[in-house]
């Protein structure tokens, strides 16, 4: 028998027709079926497989036809018609629930109430991004870099204009209302609030504020620029004005590398006339403006967490440079790692993640010490021109040069493990590392490193020589891979876990005096 | 809404890029949307803009 | 789940082709032709046919990706009218949706030369796409791809439209490398309209042809008359024989404008980035699926007769130089 119907203007797409043209051939009793638009090509097709009837003579390429060669007794034209159909009209399920729309614009109107944009798209996108988002009126928290400080300016000004925090470009770490974002710990609820402009500074501040006993009200980021001349501090700014206006905050920290003088002025002003106790840590820089702003200088980020809580529970902040542990634990510590080192390793290897981390270690032992970096004290120690091994070198992994084409070390170990391999060696004395927890970062940082103090002291042993390693863990007991487990699989290496980076610092400084490197 | 608004409401996150960010708040309960973005195919932000001036919108 | 929609929706992107279509006009009512799961298609006063799609679905010149999600269905059916209303508006008078457009982006469906020296497919690249083509099995024309690599049985070709139609695409191959452009376009003849799908293959094939000879012309700036008359004839050829998707397609190519995926092919091509050719043979495949297949086949085949020409013009000037 061979029948075939025409469906005039009617449109499926190839797939859909190819997949029923299959389906249909396999039904019992069908021998062949054509389904196509009727050109007169496909017509010539249809009269070559002797399957024209009637029907198809006043059909038009933008017809459906279906032509069928089938078995009567098996199988009718109205059930192969109906098969069709029934095809054609099977919808696919999609569930509502994991919706991902495409544009910011779907997603506001989709997630009914959004107050705040996380943005992590390439740079050159996010700043367009941003500004639909400040023009919706929500607040953005942008991880995102490489976009032009102009941009920066234009949408903090936006933000400023319309009460929003525009918390970034290149910003890494806030809590708001005790959500942790991007890469922040999860620490306590307390009467502390922050605002800050570098990324691993807070984080340091805010577990130790935790690890103290007391918590943090809200964090605000304001992006590695925003105390440049060009933003003038715009979001900082606006962070301490919100938090002066807090009820839930009672003492308020304020942590970024030393602001532009003019920046600096404008924020002293505003601390002047704060009704809250605040406690300032520009690391490295002057203590004197803020001495006389009435607000706390710092020693280190430790110190500044340390004077918060102090404050919060009305008593003297003072400067804190020493150790938790006895001093004589801390020399039994020290003359013990000297004692495994051979006398030609002098070295120190400071291997860190976390930018304001490194920054501080450069610092302390920089006074004492020629200390080679991608972030130099002065021109003169970079890194450049040490030209080989023979020297100390403290190194921020997370800067541009080592991330090109790859995740940040924080959250892929794979950069430091490198690091491990190619300048830890027979000179080596002392290793110093970070190891920053929480949410953002790699599931298990502490392994990782772990692993590469075994490595490298494996290939120590071939020279008969032993490493001193120490760390410092930025995280709390209520971070997804836990303080204490972290702690515990550093000490397993034989690593010196200290309390604090401030620690670990001054500890490497003591052995290094020690040794006479 | 100011910041000090902000404050008082339970925070809603949209996140747009790196999916990870999404899924550390989805596993704290946070309620949040993920934007299924993409860079736009050669897009030119100035054509676009030309269509709406000439439009006088 | 199929939702229903009672809201404005945006524009992603539009094709710039569009863009200056809308911008000449004050006011259009079009006529929804056809409508599938990702995409639909309006058609002018004027023939001219519109293409609004979901953003997951590559973006076509004459067309404009828009925010619609994937679980809630098109808020038109075939036959309502749609109007553009001069304030970068289309509006459905039916139920007074409307698509906005002035976010949109505007996307260009052409091909800019690449920088540096255009040269013709590497055989790596070639060779990339038929291993691809030879291990699918499409219900489309690619199948004969089998048979020209020397697979000479007539189980090689999968369907059925392919072993009827094998012969004529061999004789169209041989007559454009022969440069014979009259007897192309009889074979060609032979070809428009044929296959399965709204598009129906031999179409994909030879939209391959007309966008790899309008750029090898353009490129080069050769000005090829009797070249560019034959893309222009079978075009001609389409507008009875074809479907008017299909020869709207086939309209596009011989101006260089195609979907995003087939001319991402032309420009890993072209610029030798076999890394960005597998991504884009993936996505053709991905977003046509037949057609696509049929898409790369021609591509294959009018690549490597392209290829041939540049070779024997190198022997015919090495020849020149030792005389």
């Amino acid at each position: 028998m061979i029948q075939s119907i025409v469906r005039k203007n009617a449109y499926y797409d190839s797939v859909t027709l190819m997949l029923i043209s299959r389906e249909m051939k396999s039904i019992e009793g069908v021998e062949e079926v054509l389904v196509g638009m009727g050109t007169e090509l496909n017509l010539d097709l249809v009269r070559n497989l002797k399957m024209f009837d009637a029907n198809l003579e006043d059909v038009t390429p933008n017809d459906l036809f279906i032509a069928a060669k089938f078995n009567d007794e098996l199988v009718t034209m109205e059930q192969l018609v109906n098969s069709f159909d029934e095809q054609i009209n099977r919808k696919k399920e999609a569930s509502a629930g994991d919706y991902r729309p495409p544009t910011l614009r779907s997603a506001i109107d989709h997630l009914g109430g959004a107050n705040l944009v996380q943005i992590s798209i390439p740079g050159q996108y996010a700043a367009e991004e941003a500004e639909t988002a400040l023009k919706a009126g929500l607040h953005v928290m942008m991880f995102s870099d490489n976009v032009s400080i102009k941009d920066e300016l234009r949408l903090k000004q936006v933000a400023v204009e319309k009460g929003l925090l525009m918390m970034g470009p290149d910003c890494g770490t806030a809590i708001i209302n005790g959500v942790p974002l991007c890469f922040a710990n999860v620490v306590s609820k307390g009467r502390i609030g922050l605002v800050g402009a570098s990324g691993t500074g807070t984080q340091e501040i805010t577990v130790r504020i935790d690890q103290l006993g007391e918590g943090l009200s809200q964090v605000i980021g304001t992006g590695g620029r925003d105390l440049r001349e060009e933003i003038g501090g715009l979001m900082m700014i606006q962070g301490i004005e919100a938090l002066l206006k807090d009820p839930e905050t009672d003492v308020i920290v304020l942590v970024s590398k030393p602001p532009h003088p003019t920046v600096e002025k404008k924020i002293v002003d505003l601390v002047k006339q704060a009704d809250k106790p605040v406690v300032i840590d520009f690391i490295g820089g002057d203590a004197a403006s803020i001495i006389a702003a009435g607000a706390t200088p710092c020693v280190s980020l430790e110190d500044a967490a340390r004077k918060a809580v102090a404050l919060l529970r009305g008593e003297k902040a003072e400067d804190f440079d020493g150790f938790d542990a006895p001093e004589e634990e801390i020399e039994k510590l020290v003359s013990d790692a000297a004692s495994t080192l051979a006398a030609d390793q002098k070295y120190l290897r400071a291997l860190y993640t976390g930018g304001t981390l490194a920054d501080e270690a450069i610092k302390y032992l920089g006074e004492n010490y020629p200390i080679y970096s991608n972030i130099p004290l002065t021109p003169d120690r970079a890194l450049a021109n040490l030209g080989g091994l023979e020297g100390h070198i403290c190194l921020d992994l997370g800067e541009d040069e080592f991330t090109r084409g790859r995740p940040h070390p924080m959250i892929d170990p794979l950069t430091r493990t490198e690091f491990f391999k190619t300048h830890v060696d027979g000179s080596t004395a002392v290793v110093l590392v970070d190891v920053v927890i929480g949410y953002g970062s790699h599931e298990d940082p502490a392994g990782a490193v772990a692993e590469s103090v075994n490595a490298a002291r494996e290939r120590l042993l071939a020279e008969n020589k032993d490493l001193v390693v120490v760390a410092s863990v930025t995280g709390t007991d209520k971070d997804p891979q836990d303080l204490a487990q972290s702690i515990a699989t550093l000490e397993r290496a034989g690593i010196i876990v200290m309390p604090s980076n401030a620690q670990a610092v001054r500890l490497v400084g003591r052995i290094m005096d020690k040794i006479g490197a | 809404m100011s910041v000090n608004e902000l404050f008082k409401q339970d925070l809603k996150v949209i996140n747009m890029g790196l999916e990870s960010f999404y899924e550390e708040l989805r596993s704290q309960d946070v309620d949040t949307i993920h934007v299924d973005w993409k860079p736009a195919a050669g897009g030119d932000k100035k054509m676009a803009s030309l269509l709406g001036r000439l439009k006088g919108l | 789940m199929v939702g229903s929609f009672d809201r404005t929706i945006h524009a992603v992107q539009m094709s710039q082709d569009l863009h200056d279509l809308l911008l000449h006009h004050e006011n259009i009512v079009f006529r929804v032709h056809s409508i599938f799961r990702g995409s639909v298609n309006l058609l002018s006063p004027a023939e001219e046919l519109v293409t609004i799609a979901r953003t997951d679905v590559d973006m076509m010149p004459m067309g404009m990706t828009v925010d619609l999600p994937a679980h809630i269905a098109w808020p038109f059916e075939v036959d309502d009218s749609v109007v553009y209303n001069g304030q970068l508006e289309f509006v459905i008078p039916k139920n007074e949706n409307r698509i906005r457009l002035r976010h949109a982006r505007v996307w260009r469906p052409i091909l800019s030369a690449p920088s540096g020296e255009i040269a013709c497919a590497s055989e790596e690249a070639l060779s990339m796409i038929k291993k691809t083509l030879l291990e699918l099995d499409s219900g489309g024309v690619s199948s004969v791809i089998r048979f020209i690599d020397g697979d000479t049985r007539e189980s090689s070709c999968t369907s059925i439209y392919a072993r009827f139609i094998t012969g004529d695409i061999c004789s169209f191959i041989d007559a454009v490398e022969a440069k014979d452009w009259e007897r192309s376009l009889y074979q060609a003849e032979l070809l428009v309209g044929f296959g399965p799908g709204l598009t129906p293959s031999c179409d994909d094939f030879l939209a391959a042809f007309i966008l790899s000879l309008h750029y090898m012309n353009q490129w080069n700036h050769q000005d090829d008359q009797a070249l560019l008359s034959f893309l222009q004839s079978i075009v001609e050829l389409a507008r009875s024989r074809t479907t008017i998707v299909s020869y709207s397609m086939l309209r596009h190519a011989s101006a260089g404008k195609a979907s995003d995926s087939y001319l991402k092919i032309l420009e890993a091509l072209a610029t030798h980035n076999l890394p960005e050719l597998r991504r884009a043979i993936d996505r053709v495949l991905e977003f046509g699926a037949t057609s696509g297949a049929d898409f790369l086949f021609g591509i294959w085949c009018v690549q490597t007769i392209i290829s041939r020409w540049a070779r024997q013009e190198e022997c015919v000037l090495q020849k020149e130089d030792l005389i």
